[in-house]
């Protein structure tokens, strides 16, 4: 009887499982142990990750390293991805200023206009009928500003609006002989233009405003004719949706939405070469791949922002395989729609406007990555024989056949954190694969950016968890709805607000939005990538193009213990008749395990004891 | 404390206890509450302890929540009648007593009642400023080639920044 030790190496995790054989196909498994990969998938620092991982399985089965009597490495699959994001469309508005914001509590409500003139003048202004909006400084408080606003409306002098860079608009408001609408928590209120004509919107409390977001009240207001109406479409489109706005305008204002030059994207088939800009969206992109499939190679207009990722991915891509960069061939590429929060020049409280964006992934193959390098390295290292054996989806797939309840033909799908990977197995027990370019990094990267968190990790956060709204200091609810009560009172941080139910550490967002509007974003960004890529992926794989000719689909991989992507998936493969699930390596694994698992099963076929 | 026994005639308000308390110093507090557009009574206690008197403040709100100022002792505490029984949700001693944090404390009360998210002194942060060219006047003027290879070399210099992370 021999040990021995299957060990895979993942983009995210390193798993291993440990078996005794006896003989030809006698394998009983002893311990499984996982870590998180070190270095990148490939890389001679893997080794460290994969000591640590043998060291967890073989400590509590009591078994030496050296007793070892081979390690089984896993023959990565040869691809690795990467993801960027193109902007498409950015609105400018330059000379003109713009505030639009929800201040939790602003003051009064109604619509007025006047001219923009600093809390301080007014005590200079005589009885007039122009009308003013006042500008209140933070070094104002609220009662020596209500007293000035009263005692210029004693004189006679029409202060029909305010601005407030503090929030006190309310405690300004209830001192004033004559209420008026104020907006408040104005950040940069120094930056707001003086002695400029000015509207000045509050809507009552669970509106939103709807005149300054409307361009013909914007040109009613301020008497614009066709073309500068036509140039306010930006302003009223970013004020939309929020409680209170400001609309100033200044002399020759200059208000425009462009389009920024993405690049073009340029497929190259067996026969044809297509092109294809990338500000036409996703659709059109995604449309034009499958036309030049299969993709032998992708190139991206030069000196443009798409052409720059090109560049880095292959540069990345020769680095870690000793090729020369125009070695380097991207062999598939993930579009999807996607909107970026953008910071909208002429703010004044820190808005920003959604513009359209494209996120995209790519995948590189090469000839091989260097697993030998690796085994070698690591028979120096703890001194047991190492083998490289096995294509990893050949061994994905003999691992989930260990699923109870499964049986050839079947197919499997592998959602990483780099590419998605599909796999299928015929009567003939022939495998078939592929590898499509988009996983787990890039619906991080949308959630990231849809939500504006400019914070990876608190991405991935949302990505893997479920949301709750701490209602009380006692209670939450649940994104489904369910409420959950504490003995303990909760951390105060987390009350009133929108949590990521993070296992042993719960984190609080930092946000405005609904916590439906976040879970649709968190949805949405699974869909665009995993589901659509698990379909393309199936669809390549199975027989002729045709998805109901697989009757078992086995999700393996991490993500398949996400909590809503087997669902999805599973939801998206009903249509075709489909048995979904996730996969249960050797009844006890879940998901987890299945190449580490198929690669001690091979061994053990050709082992004659 | 008759006064502070439940009522069930009273109106929703947050209830704010006093004891000897210093009115300049009360005065941020209620207009904190004032800001969020919650209702707060004041009423006077006849001895101090204001994780004591916040407690029973809580019991007598309608609202729940409650406000002590022990202005012997130099301490306000926020409490919710959740909390029964243990230590107040928020206590300020005299050292802390600026009108920030007061307001804050106010602030707090009222949005404790409502449910929207507390406030806390270290999440005044600097905000974001936009960028500082927005004034067409006075925005240096930029081709948009020259923006282009800034926003190329930005990002090269990111990916490279993140790649040698990886290695």
């Amino acid at each position: 009887m021999i040990y021995v030790a299957g060990v895979d190496v993942g983009n995210n995790t390193t798993e291993v499982a440990i078996a005794a054989i006896s003989g030809k196909d006698d394998v009983r498994f002893l311990a499984s142990g996982m870590v998180p990969t070190v270095g990148i998938k490939g890389t001679v620092r893997n080794a460290m990750g994969i000591i640590d991982a043998l060291d967890r399985a073989l400590g509590p089965i009591g078994i030496p390293r050296s007793d070892l009597h081979v390690i089984l490495l896993n023959e990565a699959t040869p691809v690795i991805g990467d993801i960027a994001m193109e902007t498409i469309t950015e609105t400018v508005i330059t000379e003109s200023a713009m505030i639009g914001h929800n201040p939790s509590t602003p003051g009064g409500q109604g619509l007025e206009q006047g001219r923009t003139i600093h809390l301080d003048a007014l005590a200079a202004r005589g009885a007039g009928s122009e009308t003013l909006i006042a500008v209140v400084s933070g070094d104002s408080d609220f009662e020596g500003a209500a007293a000035k606003i009263n005692a210029a409306t004693a004189r006679g002098v029409q202060v029909v609006g305010a601005i407030v860079q503090k929030d006190d608009g309310v405690l300004i408001n209830n001192r004033l002989t004559r209420p008026i609408p104020i907006v408040d928590e104005v950040k940069f209120i120094d930056r707001v233009p003086l002695g400029m004509p000015a509207a000045l919107e509050v809507a009552p409390p669970g509106r939103t405003i709807e005149r300054l977001s409307n361009p013909y009240d914007i040109a009613t207001l301020f008497g614009l004719d066709p073309e500068e109406t036509k140039r306010t479409v930006p302003v009223a489109r970013a004020l939309m949706g929020t409680r209170s706005a400001v609309v100033i305008k200044t002399p020759k204002g200059d208000i425009e939405e462009r389009r920024i030059p993405a690049g073009k994207l340029i497929f190259l088939g067996h026969q044809r070469r297509v092109e294809v800009p990338v500000d036409e969206g996703a659709d059109a992109i995604m449309d034009r791949v499958a036309e030049v499939y299969p993709l032998e190679e992708v190139q991206a207009e030069t000196g443009t922002n798409v052409g720059g990722m090109f560049e880095q991915v292959r540069r990345v891509m020769a680095d870690l395989t000793d090729q020369p960069v125009t070695a380097v061939k991207v062999q598939d590429i993930l579009a999807v729609d996607t909107f970026k929060p953008q910071q909208i020049l002429g703010s004044l409280a820190g808005e920003y406007a959604l513009g359209n964006a494209v996120g995209l992934a790519a995948m590189v193959s090469t000839q091989k990555l260097p697993m030998l390098r690796l085994a070698r390295k690591l028979e120096e290292e703890i001194g047991v024989p190492t083998i490289v054996g096995g294509v990893e989806a050949d061994m994905a797939i003999r691992g989930a056949m260990t699923t109870p309840g499964t049986r050839a033909p079947m197919a499997i799908v592998d959602v990483g954190g780099g590419s998605t990977d599909a796999s299928v197995i015929n009567d003939q027990l022939e495998i078939k694969s592929t590898h499509q370019a988009g996983a787990g990094d890039m619906v991080t990267m949308l959630i990231n950016t849809e939500l504006g968190l400019d914070d990876f990790e608190l991405a991935e956060c949302v990505k893997k968890y479920p949301l709750a709204k701490v209602e009380s200091l006692f209670h939450m609810r649940h994104e489904n709805g369910s409420v959950e009560f504490f003995q303990e009172p909760l951390d105060p941080r987390l009350f009133g607000r929108i949590i990521v139910l993070q296992p042993g550490n719960w984190v609080p967002l930092d946000t405005k939005e609904l916590l439906g509007k976040i879970v649709a974003v968190r949805q949405q960004a699974k869909r665009k990538v995993f589901v659509r890529n698990a379909l393309r992926a199936l669809k390549l794989v199975s027989p002729g193009q045709n998805i109901r000719m697989i009757h078992f689909v086995v999700l393996v991989g991490g993500s398949g213990l996400d909590f809503e992507i087997p669902k999805m998936i599973s939801d998206a493969l009903m249509e075709y008749g489909v048995v979904t699930g996730r996969a249960n390596v050797r009844g006890t694994e879940g998901p987890r395990n299945a190449v580490a698992t198929g690669l001690v099963l091979a061994y053990a076929k050709h082992y004659e004891g | 404390m008759a006064e502070l026994s439940p009522n069930i005639d009273r109106r929703p308000a947050i209830q704010v206890v006093t004891y000897r308390a210093d009115a300049a110093l009360l005065l941020p507090v209620l207009c904190g509450i004032e800001e969020e557009q919650i209702p707060a009574e004041v009423g006077e206690a006849a001895h101090g302890g204001a994780a004591e008197l916040a407690d029973q403040a809580a019991h007598a709100s309608a609202l729940n929540v409650g406000i002590a100022f022990d202005g012997e002792a130099g301490e306000i505490a926020l409490s919710h009648r959740d909390l029964s029984g243990r230590p107040p949700l928020f206590v300020l001693t005299r050292a802390e007593f600026t009108p920030l944090a007061l307001a804050r404390l106010g602030k707090n009360a009222a949005r404790l009642v409502k449910g929207d998210p507390l406030e806390f002194a270290d999440d005044d942060r600097a905000p974001k400023a936009p960028p500082p060219r927005w004034i067409g006047a006075t925005a240096p003027a930029q081709s948009d080639e020259a923006e282009l290879i800034q926003k190329l070399a930005d990002m090269i210099l990111e990916k490279l920044a993140k790649s040698q992370e990886r290695n």
